[in-house]
Order: structure tokens, then C-alpha cells, then sequence
């Protein structure tokens, strides 16, 4: 499970960075569907079931959107210059044609996308995404984003100060620099290796979650899981408090304990050099595995 | 300590007190000698006691708001005693804006919200009227999250088979998967609670897996 | 620590603490007497929620709701801790409540986000007031350095009130000074 994981997060981004060629090569001819001037940190609100929803942030007080529209008609963009709202409007019966937008923004705006079944792919800007069945990815360096996907598998690799990410049972892969993240899945694997957490929050209800990567100084990690396992991959020379505890699954640690350590049946607490960040991981009976990244 | 400075650790809990008994000793005699640990012990020391005790610019808005703010919070107060009327008479209060309530939803988050604090007033206001204990919240912090979380749940629950029927079937589908998939969680962790009732992490992982239902069904409002 | 403890300090109104008769009167429903107790409290809650809220929430709306919810549980009160101290636990239990609903909300209402630390100030000379940098921290260490430090709870009753470890509560206190003492050039 621990390499399945890891397998589908490396497909994952190999996928979207072939669709990423081959979008930039047709976008650009694809017709402007709406122009407009806007004040920079405007609110865009972006509505489109299905298809694919490619935002990005530009140097440009001004939003810019070109498009294939799948159904004639049911594109719409209306607002001012503090903000715009950007719509492909569902039929009344039946499932629409797929409708193809890219949008771009400037960078200090918030993208309020609602996708359903469509792919999204967000660059530059910062704000809300939610889709049941489409694939997110969010790239860039970004402001504070929130993420919600009922199955669809998500993909950051983005500087935030801050990530909020609540997937189904679609996997979830975290890379880049996130400072606060607080990630979840319910069934989904969570694969996070990322730099510059300094406030980590990261569970599933029954999803392997796999950590691999630095600690920050006075970090703090938290880690959940009901019955999926949960795997730390840590740095040989981690400087950390590890309290891990277990209420009916098996604790592992292939760290030397460098200080008295506690255990008991489901509990272990180690130091690790000068125990400069805390990380607890709390799991109802997923096994959980420490030890230094190989 | 390692082999020359204090750990983070060490000066965090020197800084504040918390570190008593002989290895506070230990560590006073290396603060004696080490310069650096000292210094940086007493910055820690200083920064807490400038917060805790200094004046600040606030303090005026803080005697201001006093004034401010409580017309508004008589104005509250005054709606829900002329609630407490209309509920003895019978006929409007609790139950009619419960169904009002349910009536005006357009959101599930913000309709939720509504709800629950309606639900909750209702139950205290019917506490009050009949002199008996409420027993809408424990008494413990924790075990006022969860029941909260229970309370909330319920009544997304509601509002989930109100709309059922509006829901996309794929929206649908996720949100009764995953509802499953919690409750089964859940199930397991209330006996485990049952039998340890003192584990401080079986608690907490409790707390956070309703959370995570209440997540779920507030995707309600945008799952239409 | 922290005026929680002290009876003498906070719910007084011109060094007279509310009577035992107020709050029993304010229990059975008289609001001139609510009135007495909210005008001997307020300054100390409306600065417990100032120092809370940073830039995440309104202190005044903050107070609002929790003597609004001081009202309807006044009835439970039993006496057992002072009355300023049953306030500010029910401030505090108010502010997490507020944060929780909010966070999903503040993406879309709110236009910038605050949690970039340590921002030089424009004017280097400039001092940062305490509050101004109590502003400016993560709103998790805000929180746990404001119950702790300022307002003398324990880690554990921190941990209790808001559902995090205890450790994580300390750890965040931690983080709270050192960066307090960076932005006040400590």
C-alpha cells in the first residue's frame, strides 16, 4: 500500500503534466469568451460541471477568459470590477457537454471554483475549490487555499501559507511548501512530501497517510487515522518529540531511542536529538510505522 | 542538555515555571555559567511578562465597548424572553421556528448553523421554564464537543433527507459512501470510549472523526 | 496568573465585586441586574476577545455572543469558580466555536490573508505595540499563548477546551513567544 500510494502520486502528476503541454498548445487559439478590467485582490466566482477549469495568476489588473464551450449559450460572465462571476450553466435535463475554460487572474485574487465533475487546474492565485468527481491540481505560489473533493484525486504542489484539503476517496498528494495544511481523506490515501510545514495536520478516516520530508524547528505535527496505516519517513538526524499512540494496532519505530523513551502496549514516546518539533500520531488501530527516510 | 546549551525544551519550561524539582536545579547552576542560555531564558521570561502585564493602546477601547455594545446584547437578550412568552402560549417558539427555520434553508452551512442554535436555545429556554437541569450539554469541555457534534450532526441529517431528492446522484452516492464509512468509525470508537473511558487520545480521535461527519454533510449545500 | 484568578481585579465595578444577590437575580431573570454583571465583566472579556481575535474575528461580536450564551446558561452556574471565571471560559468556548464555523467561510468572504509572520513593519524604527503583535500571529499559537501565558489556563485545560493534545498546546505557546520576540525586537 505504502509504494501503491506513492505510484499513484507520481501517475498522477505525470498525467496532468502531459495534459499541461497539450492544453497550453490549444488554449491559446481557443476563442476569448470575456475581457475585463478588475481592481487586483477582486473575488471571482467560477462555475462549470463539467470539462476542465484552468485558472491562472497573472501581472494583470484584468481577468481574461477563453474557452470551448460545449453547449452554445450557456456561458456566462457578469460582475464588476470587484469581482466576476463566471458560469457554464447546466441543461435542464440531462448531462451537459463538456466546456473547456481557462481563465486567467490577477495573482492577488480568490478563485471560488465550483467544478463538480470537472478537472481543475489552478495556478497563481489563491481561494476555494470543490468538485465531486473532477481531479484538482494547484500549483504555484498561491495565498491561503481550500480544498474540497468528494472522490476526485487532488494534487498540490504550491508555497501557502496556508492548505485546507478535504478529500473522499480519491488520493491525495501534497508536495511543494505549505506553512499551516490540514489535509484529510476519508477512504483516499494521503501522500505528503513536502518542505516547510511548520503546522502539519494530516488523518484519514481509513486512507493509508504516508509523511516523508523535514521537520521544522518547533513544528508541530499531528497525525489521525481510525484503521489506515500511517507511515513516517523522517530525516536520519529528525530533531523532534514523537508521542505515538494506538488503542488495538501495533506501534513501530526503526529509530535508536536517543533518550528514555516511555511505552507501553499503545503508547511510545521517544525524543529524538533536541526534540525541537513535537509530532503525534493518534490511531484507532492502523499500524504506524517510524523510522528515518531511506 | 546536550553536551553545552539547553534544549528548547529546557528553556521554554525554565522561562515559564513549569520545571520544578531537582532538574530545575540542574538547569539553574547551567544558567549560572552559560551566558547564552541565560540570555535567551530571560527574553523568554521578558516576553511573557511584557504581555501578561502591560497597558496597551486597547485598554480605552476595551472601557469603550462596554457602553457600545450592550444595547445590542439587551436587544438579544429581549428576543429570546419574548420567544419564552410565545413558546408558553404555544402555538410559535421552538417547534414553529424549528419548521421556519427549515423552510428558509439556501445553504446547508449557514441553514445548519441556524438550526442547530435554534435547537440548542429552544432546549435551554424549555430547561429554564421547568426548572430542571439541562441536560443538552455535559459538563466537561470535551464531552461538550462531542455532544455539540452529535447535536450538529443530527441536523444536517435532517436537512440531507429533506433534499435528498434534489442531490446529484453522483454528489449522493459520495456522501452516503463516506457517511459509512464514518459512522463505522464511529461505532468502534464510542465502545472503545465505553470500556476506557480516561484515554485522552481515544477522545480526541472520537472528536475529530464526527468533525470529519459534520464536514461531510455540510457538502450538502453544495452538492445540489 | 492571569486575572482570572483574581476576584478582586476583574468583575469589579468601582472596586465592588457583584453580589452573590446580582447573579442570583440575573438567574431568575432579571436583566438589570445581567446589565450590573456584564458592566463589571466587559472590560476584561472585551480584551480577552481582542486578544483572541487578532485580525481572524470581531472582538465586539465575540462579546456579543457570549453574554448572549451567558444569559441563556446563567441558570447552570453553580458557583463553583467565580463568576468572572465562568465568563471567560464561556468566551473562550464562544471564540473556538466562531473560528470553527469560520474557517471554511473566511476563504470567500475575507480578500487577504494574515499569516505571514514577522512582517517588517514599514517604518523600521516604528515599535510594534503588544497587541499589534499579538495580531500577527498564527491563529493557533495566538490562541494557545493568550490562554496560557496571558490568561493563566493550563496546557491541559487548554488542550480540553479546544481538542487539540496538550503537547500541541504547549508547543504552539512555545512558537507564540519566540515569535513575540522577534517582532517586538526583544
Amino acid at each position: 500500500m505504502r509504494s501503491s500510494s506513492m505510484l499513484i502520486g507520481a501517475s498522477l502528476f505525470a498525467l496532468v503534466a502531459l495534459a499541461d503541454r497539450l492544453g497550453a498548445q490549444s488554449a491559446a487559439d481557443w476563442p476569448i469568451l470575456a475581457a475585463r478590467r478588475v481592481v487586483g485582490a477582486s473575488t471571482f466566482k467560477i462555475f462549470n460541471s463539467r470539462g476542465s477549469v484552468r485558472v491562472v495568476g497573472w501581472d494583470h489588473d484584468s481577468v481574461l477568459v477563453r474557452g470551448r464551450v460545449g453547449r452554445p449559450g450557456s456561458f456566462s460572465a457578469g460582475g464588476d470590477t470587484l469581482g466576476l462571476k463566471i458560469s457554464v450553466d447546466d441543461p435542464l435535463h440531462g448531462s451537459p457537454p463538456p466546456t473547456s475554460l481557462v481563465i486567467f487572474l490577477p495573482r492577488r485574487a480568490r478563485a471560488t471554483i465550483k467544478a463538480v465533475n470537472a478537472d481543475v487546474d489552478v495556478s497563481g492565485v489563491g481561494g476555494w475549490i470543490y468538485t465531486i468527481t473532477g481531479s484538482t491540481r494547484v500549483s504555484g505560489s498561491i495565498g491561503a487555499m481550500e480544498i474540497e473533493s468528494m472522490r476526485g484525486a487532488v494534487a498540490v504542489d504550491a508555497r501557502t501559507p496556508w492548505l485546507r484539503v478535504r478529500g473522499g476517496d480519491g488520493p491525495v498528494v501534497i508536495r511543494g511548501s505549505p506553512e499551516d495544511a490540514d489535509v484529510s481523506t476519508i477512504t483516499g490515501s494521503l501522500d505528503i512530501a513536502a518542505s516547510g510545514v511548520v503546522r502539519g495536520q494530516f488523518g484519514s478516516v481509513s486512507g493509508a497517510v504516508h509523511f516523508r520530508g523535514p521537520v521544522a524547528s518547533g513544528g508541530i505535527y499531528e497525525f489521525s487515522n481510525h484503521s489506515g496505516e500511517t507511515i513516517l519517513s523522517l530525516a536520519p538526524d529528525v530533531s523532534a518529540v514523537l508521542a505515538l499512540s494506538n488503542v488495538s494496532g501495533r506501534i513501530e519505530s526503526d529509530f535508536a531511542a536517543t533518550r528514555p523513551a516511555s511505552h507501553t502496549a499503545q503508547s511510545l514516546r521517544v525524543t529524538l536529538g533536541h526534540g525541537d518539533a513535537q509530532i503525534i500520531v493518534r490511531s484507532f488501530k492502523g499500524p504506524i510505522h517510524v523510522g528515518p527516510q531511506r | 542538555m546536550d553536551a553545552e546549551h539547553l534544549t528548547e525544551d529546557e528553556r521554554q519550561t525554565m522561562a515559564d515555571g513549569s520545571l520544578t524539582g531537582e532538574r530545575a536545579t540542574a538547569l539553574l547552576e547551567h544558567l549560572a555559567r552559560c551566558a547564552a542560555c541565560s540570555s535567551d531564558v530571560a527574553r523568554l521570561r521578558t516576553i511573557r511578562a511584557r504581555v501578561a502585564s502591560a497597558p496597551t493602546d486597547g485598554d480605552a477601547a476595551d472601557t469603550a465597548a462596554v457602553d457600545t455594545l450592550w444595547p445590542a446584547i439587551r436587544a438579544r437578550i429581549d428576543q429570546r424572553k419574548d420567544a419564552a412568552l410565545d413558546a408558553r402560549g404555544g402555538t410559535t417558539g421552538t417547534a414553529g421556528r424549528r419548521a421556519g427555520n427549515r423552510l428558509r434553508l439556501v445553504s446547508g452551512l449557514t441553514a445548519a448553523a441556524c438550526i442547530v442554535a435554534a435547537a440548542l436555545v429552544g432546549a435551554r429556554r424549555i430547561a429554564r421554564r421547568a426548572s430542571v437541569t439541562p441536560q443538552v450539554v455535559a459538563t466537561t469541555e470535551v464531552a461538550d464537543s462531542v455532544t455539540a457534534y452529535q447535536q450538529e450532526a443530527q441536523t444536517l441529517l435532517d436537512e440531507l433527507e429533506l433534499r435528498r431528492a434534489l442531490l446529484r446522484p453522483d454528489a449522493l452516492t459520495a456522501i452516503d459512501h463516506d457517511l459509512a464509512v464514518v459512522d463505522s468509525a464511529i461505532v468502534e470508537l464510542r465502545a472503545a470510549a465505553a470500556r476506557d473511558p480516561n484515554n485522552a487520545a481515544l477522545h480526541q480521535l472520537l472528536a475529530s472523526t464526527y468533525e470529519r461527519k459534520i464536514e461531510i454533510l455540510k457538502r450538502i449545500g453544495n452538492a445540489g | 496568573m492571569g486575572a482570572r484568578t483574581d476576584d478582586s481585579v476583574v468583575g469589579a465595578v468601582d472596586g465592588v465585586a457583584p453580589t452573590g444577590d446580582v447573579v442570583r437575580r440575573a438567574q431568575q431573570g432579571d436583566v438589570d441586574a445581567f446589565e450590573a454583571l456584564y458592566r463589571a465583566n466587559a472590560p476584561a472579556i472585551h480584551r480577552l476577545c481582542r486578544r483572541l481575535c487578532g485580525h481572524d474575528d470581531d472582538p465586539g461580536e465575540v462579546m456579543q455572543d457570549a453574554f448572549v450564551r451567558a444569559w441563556e446558561r446563567l441558570p447552570q452556574f453553580r458557583g463553583e469558580s467565580s463568576i468572572a471565571t465562568w465568563l471567560h471560559r464561556l468566551t473562550v468556548n464562544v471564540f473556538l466555536e466562531r473560528a470553527r464555523r469560520a474557517k471554511r467561510d473566511a476563504l470567500r468572504l475575507v480578500d487577504a490573508d494574515d499569516l505571514a509572520l514577522a512582517v517588517p513593519p514599514a517604518d523600521p524604527l516604528a515599535r510594534i505595540d503588544i497587541d499589534a503583535a499579538l495580531a500577527r500571529l498564527p491563529a493557533g499559537a495566538r490562541l494557545a499563548f493568550v490562554l496560557h501565558d496571558v490568561e493563566g489556563y493550563s496546557h491541559d485545560e487548554i488542550a480540553a477546551m479546544t481538542g487539540i493534545a496538550a503537547g500541541t498546546a504547549r508547543a504552539q505557546a512555545w512558537r507564540a513567544r519566540r515569535t513575540l520576540i522577534r517582532l517586538l525586537e526583544l
